[in-house]
Formats: C-alpha cells, structure tokens, sequence
C-alpha cells in the first residue's frame, strides 16, 4: 500500500469538531432580498441616513450585477450550483435585543457557545491578555477589554457601536479600500452587512493585547455578512487575529464579509485568521461558502500589513487578502496555510499591488489537499510604472496526501518597472518516501510521522502567528489531520 | 552472549536486480560486525533491507531478530523493537524541530516497552548528556531535523539519535562517509563508549580506517551479495594492505 | 451598445468570408470528409468568435484590437517573395505557395522510402486514412477560435509523413509564402510513425511590403518510440501579427522537443499544446523571445500529463526592450491517474527599459500525488555589479549590456539538439542585439 494511504483515507474522512447548533431565540429575518429588506436591516440596526443611502446604493448596484449571470464571479477554480439569493435570511440576531452593556446580559446559552468554542470571553478568563469581540450570527455579542483600551485611545468595538459613537471615522474610512463596487459580494456585503469589527489605534500607540474576534453563524438559512475595519494612525501597532466556526447543516450557508486595514506612514498591522467554518460532510453535503473580500491599504511610507490564515473550514474558501502598497517603503506579507480534505475547495491566494517605491512584498503559502478536494493558489503580484526598486518573493508549495485531490497554483506577475525584481517558486509533490521511512526507522508509526512532516510543511507559516493562535493552530491542524475527534 | 540477529541465505532484489544472493550472518550482544566491501557488493542493501525499507524485494531466506521474524515486522515496528540505523544519507526534515521529533521517537519507544513517556525537561536532559558524549553542537537541537546541517554534523547527529534511543542492535550504514579525521574520531569515540554487553553492532563501511578507532569482533567481506570471506580484526589491514580483488578473486575460484 | 456589438461581428466576418471564399475557391475533388471538417469549422468560429478582450486565456494580449487593422483579402499572382526559409543551413526545404506545394520552390534529397514531403490534398489519394484520423483531431476546432478560423478554409497544406523505424537525416524546413493579401492560413500536418526520427524547421514568409496576419496551425502526430523536434523560427519583422498553433501528441515512449525562437512581429502569439498521451514520454519546450519596439509577444504553453511515467521540461526567456511586452502563460496539467510525473518549468526575463513589460503566469493543476512539479518564473533587470564589472575592465556600456545578454540566452541556445540549428540562432541573436 502507498505511504499511508490508509490513514489519509482517514484523514480524509475525518469529521467536524464545532457542528453542534446551539438553542438560541433569535430574530431573523424572512428570506429573500430587496430594498425593503435592505432598509429593514438598516432600521434594525439604527443606522443614521448616510448609512441607509449607502447601503441602497450598494444594494442598487449589487441588484445590476445579479441580473448579469457574466458579473457573477467565475473565474476561481471552484464548482457549486448557482447561489439562490432569494434563498437566503440576510439578518439574524441572537434574541431580541441586539446590543450588550455586559456579559451579565447576555444570553448564557450564547456564553456556553463561546466556551465550547474554546473562546473566552469571561473578563477574569482573558488574563492571557487577548481583547475579544465575539459575532454570532450577525450581531456582535460581546466585546471585552474595552475600558483598558479606551485609557491609550484605543477604539475597539463591534461595527454598529463605531457607526454611533464614532461616524466620522466610519465615513472617512469604510469603503476607502475596498468599495462597495469592487465585486459581486462585495457589493452584497456593502448592502446588508449587519456587524462585525472595528478598530482604532491612535498615533504613536503600540496595542498592548492581541484583539481578537469571533464569528459564529449559528442560525439555519442565514447568511453572514460582518465587515472588519481597522484604521493603524501614524507610527502604531497592531495585531488582530480571527476565529471562525459554524454549525454543521445539510444547506449551505453564505459567509460574505469585507475586511479593510488603513495603515498610515510607519503603523503595522498584523492580521491572523484561523478558518474553521463547517466544511460539509464527507460526501460534501452542506457547508459554508466563504467569499471574503480582505484588502489592506499601507497608505503611509514604511507602512506595513501582514496577513496570516490557516484555512481548515468552508466547503468553498474563495478569500485573496491583499495589500495596496502605495506608501513608499511599505511592506505587505500573506502567509497562508490551506487544508482541504473530503469535497472542499478552496481557491485562496493574495494580490499584492505595488504602487510606491522601495515596495516589498513576500507571499508564502503552503497548500495540502486530501481526499477529493481542490486547493489551489491564485495570486497577482503586479509592480506598476512608478514602482521603482520594489521587490517580491513568492513561494507557493502543494502537498498532496491521496491520488483523488487536486493542488493548483495559477499565479499572475505582471511587472511594468524595469527595476522590479519578481521571484515566483513553486513546488507539487506528495510526502517524501524518504521522509517517512526516516522517521519510522525511529519508531514513530505511519500516522504519527504523516502528521509530523505536515506540520513540518507548515511550520514557517504557523511560527508567524501570535503565541496563542499559534497553539491553537497546531492542534487544529492536528485535528484535521486526526480524523478521530467529534 | 544471547543472539540478537540470525541471518539465514539472505537474497535481495531491487526493480528484479538480484543485489543479495544468498547472506548469512549472526550477531550476538556485545559484538560488533564490521561489514566491507567493495562499491555495489550490497552493503547498504543489506542496512535497508534490516531496516525495512520498500525499494528492495526479499526474494528469499530469514531472518531472525531477537526470536522473531525481522521481515514480517513494519518499519516502525523493527524501530520500536531496538532496530536502529544510522543512515548513510540522513533525511532532511524542514519545519519538524530536533526537540519534537526526538520526543515522538523516544516516547513511541519507551510506550513500547511499557515504559513512562519522558516529560521535556527529562529528556531535554537527556539530550544534552547524549549531545555531550558525541560532540554535537547543542545549537543543532534548535534547528530542523538535519536541515542545514554539515555532513559531518549530519553523521554526528545520526550516533546522538542512537545513544537518545539505546537500540538493541544498531547499524551503521557508512557512518565514516565524509568525515574528516576529527569528525571521524568523534564519531567513533561516541560509538565506543555506546558499544555495551546488551547491545550489538553492525558496521558497514568500505575503508579499514574507521576500524583504527572502533575495533571490530568480527570482520567481513561482502562481495556480490554474499559474505566471502570472515576474520578478526586483522582482516580488516589485509583488505587495506591488498584491496579487495584478492577476496573477490578466492571468491570466483570458489563457486558457492 | 448594438452598435459595439455590430462593429465585432464585422470583424469576424471580415476574416470569415476570406476563410469562405479561399475554401470555395479550392474546392474542387476535396473529400466529403475534408468538406464537413471546413463547414463545422465555420461554424464554430462564427459561434465562438474572436477572443474577448477579457478572456483568461487572451488577458494580456488585445487581439481583437491589433486583427482591427488588418483587412483581409485573398491572395493573388503567384510569386512568392524571394528569400524565404533559414539560410546557412544544411537542410530539405518543402515550400508552400498560397497554401499549395510548390516544387518548384522546394528542394529534396533522396527521401527514405515511404517518406512523403508534399501538399495535404494530393497525398489524401494514398493516406487518406491516416490524414482524416489526425487532421483537425489533434488540433480540434473547439480548442481556439484561431485553429476554427484555419480549418474553416482548409483545403491544402503541407502533409509530412515518416514512416515506422524511419529517421530523416537532415532537418526539413516547411516554409509557407503567400504572394499577397495580408491574410494567410499556413496548415500542416506531421505525422511520425512508431520509432521514426525527424527534425523539422517551420516558418512563414509574407511580401514585406505589405502588413499581414498569419494564423498557422501545425498539427504533429509522434508515434510510439519516435523522436521529433520541432523549430518555430520567426526573425524580426515589423507589421506582421501571428497567431501559432503547434498542436501535439505523444505515443509511448516518444520524445518531442519544441524549440521556439521569437524576434519579433507586431504581436507574436505561440500556443503550444502538448499532450502526452501514452507513459513514458519525455517532452521539451523551450523558447526565446527577443522583443523591441512596440512588439508583443505572448507565449502560451500547455503540457497535458494523461498518463503516468512521464517527464516535461520547459524554458521560457524573454528581452524585453524599449515599449515591447513579453507574456508567458505555461501550464502543467497532471491528470488523474498520471502518476509518477516529473515535470520542471521555469521562465525567466529581464526587462531593460521602464516601457517594456512583462506578465507571467506559471500555472500548475495536478490531480495526482506521486508527482514531481515545480515552476520557478523571476523578472528582473541585468546585474548592476555583473555591468560594473565588465565595464571595469573597459567594455562599453552597451557592449557590457549586449554581453549580458547574450550569455542570458544562450541557457536557450544550448539546449537545441541541433549544432547547426544552434549556430543560426546564436547569429539571430547577436544581430539583434547589435542592430
């Protein structure tokens, strides 16, 4: 028998940890889409006039792009029926009363959640030093650490409480880059969104805790639609990371957010996502799509973002988080880490567009595909006319562990300065024969040692996230390669 | 002197070429078996096909291990039971860290035995006395398994696995292969003071040199797949002093 | 909007209706099979059409745009222009008029017996099989709209055939000329029998006073065991867009090298499509593409792995000076199945001036797990130490920067097969570079 393909066949096969629903009233919205909808959310929400325009000019031009099945974005390497937008509630709120003063209000069946989900929300919980804000379906239910925040002007609440308390900042910065015109679920995203995060750091002001957020759909039939905004001032600094899970349900559910970094002249941002959406059952039955658009902007001069995912979850993940590099010396990074097993897919990469001079950017991902799933890498680097002296490193490896899977990398250089210097590398291959046989000569059994250059082949990409994520990371990823939980 | 490893006409074949032809060998604990011969006589053929590996057919004959037969074991398994081999080209493997591949190989043995799995600070410990006895630089425990490493240092860290795991029988598989004098002595002192009563060795290698530092029980001479000639210690000087076409010549005249 | 929609029609049928009428015109004693192939043709292209602007396979290359200037026209007389094929080379030449064998233009040693060197429609007499089980087969009309538009008006071309346990000893050069109309449609069809052996030189010749627009399909068919290496030489030429289709498959144990060296042309367009059939072959593409002006040229390159025990290498390098812009779209594509492939790519370029551009797209899609793939693409500029030093030893900056080059492409040049081959392209290239 081949290397292990017993146990990959397990692998493979193996089940999903968080598809247990909770029992929670909720206020959802009938399925289905239209003005009326769109100004129903808004209203729910309490949005201010300028909020409801824009949303109905979103809706306006989303509603022309579906009459076009040619705008209907196509072109990833993916296959799933036509999406029935009719189909699908675009609003579900945990009860209903959609804000929290304290976790004393909350729901504790909602709190129950969160532990399950190995989040801690509990205040006494977050000595580790992680400020969370948690989104069930589309509302956030709780943000923590805020107080301590607000003593070094840090702003760190869910969406809606930004567009009340601080409007003026929502206005100058969401959409600025990525408008809701950029794409199909953009747009969509722009019309209905419902929560999510938002984030301000003052000039000069390095964030003491990683800020984390949470997001969990748990209703059937709806859709999530957050959008994550984080603004890094002059000289500032910091890292926010992501989590997301998801019932397990025979449907498919529509997980269409808008993520948007502004990091001005010297701010670092350092985006970490872990994706654990429920991928579907093995035959590929039910499952999250995840059509996220995430997009940074190094606005100032030696501005920095980086972006690192570990993508485990969704039945389709159709995600390119990308960096703007218009400030002159700036830096962007993607690090990414895809697993996909049973019938996933996942088309996932990055663009990095250089604008600025002295412009460098590095692109590593690391693709692993078993079962019958599709991974593959897409990824643009383009240097423009005025880029002098910039610089990108891309290096894009696939593993594939079964002869039923696929691992493609379409990768896109488009280089219009002659001082550019662009080095792509790609490699495909399976797990080494030799590697194994090494380490079973020392005794570790076929699975152990499977598991063991697996996470070898991610490694670089793991040490990049923050500590905890990075523990987190691991096990996960071990889980996924386990097979045996749940 | 119990018998460790029984070798009865051993045959061997890789993509359907005959490499071993007909093998006997015997190893008690406490010997060391020195292994020569001349490039392509089935040295290392016979390392990997102790150790398991799926490139070489076994066209015919047994082998024993400890009372059990060797070739119904899994790779793992043989590993676990005290088979250890140094490797002639030691693997690579990026992002797997000295530390935590030391840990699963020690601990899927000593769960093995039966025995309690080492916490890190123990075996942490524990490496940095095997680290010592063989010279290994500490700082190579930092890095990846074998990535980046010299030859030599690659070699080194094949005999600190060996004392980390305290096989039953161990084979090192042209150990000496691109070690300068220094390195060479290292290495040899490492597996002297790991040559104990319990334990036995096989050595392959194709220069008498190494045997200055590590000196043998017993000395043969592979040639063609078949060990045509055995002796002592001074074997080993006559195969220096001559070569090897004397052997291979008795051999010939000598039909088996 | 119907307006927009009216003008591109134009521009199909423009190009259709000279398909039609070329097709009409020679029609005579052409087979029912041949007939049905052409009509199919047409119809396909009328439904597909020219590339749209925004299609994956056409992103960097406008051809709508740059086909806009040319109206086509038949080809009339039948002088073709003088000096056509490579020169400097020990080789047969098979040259084609309008389409049509002309002996009279071509020039052949004794051939091995069974060899056939001559037009498509009068071999159709004695391999009629064989030509309609490979003709537009191996390049089927659905694959591009180009190869529909060629076959839309096929009725000859070249018809190459060696046969089993056959080897050619010198190269062939295929050469097709038009006498005039800026619209040509080169065809042939190579067909290599098990373990046949055969080197072949293709290239086009138009009058060079005119614009014009070749849309030339090559269809080669490498038998079990058989060796064939194909040249694709296109010296620089302004006012001439091309459009190239190689399309071939491998037999068993075959070996096929396409070696395509580029100087030039308005838009060069290359699409190599290469699909290993059968295990064990091993398959070369290589290619050089030197461009200045406000040339474009876009190689394509597609190696489809079907069947397990194989191996691909490819090379791609390209100079991109003043306005010019380079493309490079190769794909490796591992079937199901094809297990044990090994399969290397690697394209490089150096961009010299802050006009010139260049897009590279290194694809791979691998559907099996016992497989070796990898693709390494960088664009950069010229060392500034490797210039510094040489101009410290007193080389001018151009010659420090010509000697750079050309040691850059000779990673080229060294892998072709061929010594004399060899010698013509270096010469190529350093006329290029000093011109």
């Amino acid at each position: 028998m081949n290397t292990g393909t017993q146990y990959l066949h397990e692998v493979a096969a193996s089940d999903y940890e968080h598809g247990w629903t909770s029992n929670i009233d909720a206020d959802t919205l009938p399925k289905g889409l239209n003005e009326d909808v769109v100004r129903l959310i808004a209203a729910k929400k309490g949005d201010p006039e300028w909020m409801v325009e824009r949303r109905l000019r979103a809706f306006r031009h989303w509603k022309k792009l579906s009459q076009n099945r040619d705008k209907y974005p196509r072109w990833a390497h993916i296959e799933y029926p036509a999406i029935d937008f009719q189909g699908i509630s675009y609003y579900s709120a945990p009860n209903s009363k959609p804000k929290y003063e304290s976790l004393d209000e909350v729901d504790p069946e909602l709190l129950r959640t969160f532990e399950a989900l190995g989040i801690p929300l509990q205040e006494r919980k977050m000595l580790a030093g992680v400020a969370v804000d948690a989104v069930m379906d589309s509302v956030s239910v709780a943000t923590t650490f805020k107080a301590e925040l607000s003593k070094l002007g840090i702003i760190f609440c869910s969406f809606s409480e930004a567009v009340e308390k601080h409007p003026e900042l929502v206005r100058k910065y969401m959409g600025s880059v990525v408008p809701h015109t950029d794409n199909f679920y953009a747009s969509l995203n722009a019309a209905v969104f419902s929560d999510g995060s938002f984030c301000y750091v003052p000039a000069g002001v390095r964030c003491p805790m990683e800020l984390s957020t949470y997001f969990r759909i748990n209703q059937a039939g709806t859709g999530q639609f957050e959008r994550t905004l984080i603004i890094a001032e002059e000289g500032s600094y910091v890292s926010y990371l992501e989590g997301c899970t998801a019932p397990q349900r025979d449907e498919n559910q529509l997980h269409a957010a808008v993520v948007e970094i502004i990091a001005a002249k010297d701010a670092e941002v350092k985006y970490s996502t872990i994706q654990n959406w429920y991928p579907g059952d093995r035959d590929g039955k039910g499952g999250v799509y995840n059509f996220v658009t995430k997009r940074g902007l190094c606005a100032g001069s030696g501005s920095k973002i980086s972006w690192t995912q570990l993508e485990t979850g969704s039945s389709i993940t159709w995600k390119y988080p990308s960096v703007l590099l218009k400030g002159d010396n700036s830096i962007g990074e993607f690090y990414s880490v895809a697993f996909t097993k049973n019938r996933q897919q996942a088309d996932t990469g990055t663009k990095m567009i250089h604008i600025g001079r002295n412009t460098s950017s590095t692109i590593i991902s690391k693709g692993i595909s078993a079962g019958r799933s599709n991974n593959s890498y897409r990824g643009l680097v383009k240097i423009g006319r005025k880029a002098e002296n910039a610089r990108n490193f891309s290096q894009c490896d696939s593993m594939l562990l079964g002869d039923r899977c696929g691992a493609h990398t379409f990768p896109y250089l488009e280089v219009n300065h002659p001082t550019a210097r662009v080095e792509h590398e790609a490699t495909t291959s399976k797990l080494g024969e030799d590697q194994m046989f090494y380490c079973q000569q020392r005794g570790l059994s076929e699975q152990d040692a499977i598991k063991l250059l697996v996470s070898g082949f991610c490694q670089e990409i793991l040490a990049k996230l923050p500590m905890e994520f990075a523990v987190e990371a691991r096990k996960l990823l071990a889980i996924e390669l386990e097979g045996s939980v749940g | 002197m119990k018998p460790i490893l029984e070798i009865q006409n051993l045959r061997a074949s890789a993509n359907g070429t005959p490499i071993l032809r007909g093998l006997d060998l015997s190893v008690r604990t406490g010997e060391l078996h020195a292994i020569m011969g001349p490039n392509g006589s089935g040295k290392s053929t016979l390392a990997s096909v102790l150790a398991g590996r799926d490139d070489y057919d076994v066209d015919g004959g047994a082998v024993s291990y400890k009372g059990e037969d060797l070739l119904e074991m899994d790779v793992d398994e043989r590993a676990r039971e005290g088979l250890f081999l140094a490797f002639q080209y030691p693997v690579e493997l990026p992002g797997v860290s000295m530390m935590n591949f030391l840990k699963q190989a020690v601990n899927s043995i000593r769960e093995h035995r039966g025995e309690e799995a080492l916490n890190a600070a123990a075996l942490l410990k524990r490496a940095r006395d095997k680290a010592a006895l063989i010279g290994l630089d500490t700082r190579l425990k930092q890095r990846s398994v074998n990535e980046g490493f010299s030859g030599g240092e690659k070699k080194r860290n094949e005999i600190f696995q060996l004392a980390m795991l305290e096989p039953t029988m161990a084979i090192l598989d042209e150990t000496d292969s691109g070690l300068d004098i220094d390195a060479l002595k290292t290495v040899a002192e490492g597996v002297n003071a790991l040559r104990t009563d319990d334990r036995g060795f096989i050595v392959i290698t194709h220069y008498q040199r190494l045997l200055n530092y590590i000196i043998p029980n017993f000395v043969h001479v592979l040639v063609n797949g078949r060990i045509v000639k055995s002796g002592g210690k001074e074997l080993a000087l006559e195969l220096e002093a001559r070569g090897y076409d004397w052997v291979r010549d008795e051999s010939d005249a000598v039909p088996a | 909007m119907e307006r927009a929609m009216r003008r591109t029609d134009r521009l199909e049928e423009r190009f259709l209706a000279v398909a039609r009428s070329v097709a009409n015109l020679r029609a005579n004693g052409v087979t029912s099979a041949l007939a049905k192939l052409r009509h199919d043709a047409q119809d396909s292209f009328a439904s597909m059409g020219f590339p749209k602007p925004r299609s994956e396979a056409w992103k960097y290359t406008n051809i709508r745009s740059a086909l806009r200037k040319y109206f086509p026209t038949e080809p009339v007389g039948s002088t073709p222009p003088a000096g056509y094929g490579m020169h400097g080379l020990n080789t047969d030449i098979a040259a084609f008029v309008n389409g049509r064998y002309s002996a009279a233009h071509s020039r052949n040693g004794p051939l091995p017996k069974g060899t056939i060197v001559g037009g498509l429609q009068a071999a159709l007499g004695s391999h009629k099989e064989s030509i309609l089980h490979h003709l537009g087969r191996l390049a089927p009309i659905s694959s591009c709209p180009f190869v529909a538009l060629n076959t839309a008006a096929l009725s000859d071309g070249a018809f190459i055939f060696v046969p089993e346990n056959t080897r050619l000893e010198r190269p062939l050069q295929v050469v097709h000329m038009v006498t005039s109309g800026v619209f040509f449609q080169p065809r042939t069809l190579l067909i290599a029998e098990a373990d046949a052996s055969v080197e072949v030189i293709l290239s086009i010749s138009t009058p060079p006073s005119e614009a014009a627009f070749a849309n030339t399909v090559t269809e080669v068919s490498v038998g079990p065991g058989a060796d064939v290496n194909a040249y694709t030489i296109q010296p620089e030429r302004d006012r001439l867009t091309t459009v190239t289709a190689l399309n071939v498959h491998q037999g068993t144990g075959s070996r096929f090298g396409s070696y395509t060296a580029t100087f030039g042309g308005e838009v060069a367009r290359n699409n190599l499509t290469i699909t290993a059939d059968a295990a064990h072959c091993d398959t070369f593409l290589n290619g050089l593409f030197l461009a200045r002006g406000n040339s474009h040229i876009d190689n394509h390159t597609l190696v489809d792995h079907a069947m397990p025990d194989c191996e691909s290498s490819e090379l791609y390098k390209g100079i991109l000076d003043e306005q010019s812009t380079g493309v490079f779209n190769g794909k490796v594509m591992v079937r199901q199945d094809a297990q044990r492939i090994n399969a290397y790519q690697s394209s490089k370029a150096v961009v010299l001036t802050h006009d010139a551009r260049m897009f590279a797209k290194p694809e791979l899609e691998i559907y099996a797990d016992d497989v070796k793939c990898s693709h390494g693409a960088t664009t950069g500029q010229l060392e500034k130490e490797a210039l510094f030093y040489l101009r410290s030893r007193g080389l001018s900056e151009k010659q420090a920067r010509d000697l750079l080059l050309e040691a850059f492409a000779r990673e080229f040049t060294e892998g072709l097969p061929n010594g004399e081959i060899k010698h013509l392209v270096e010469q190529l290239i350093s006329g290029w570079l000093t011109r």
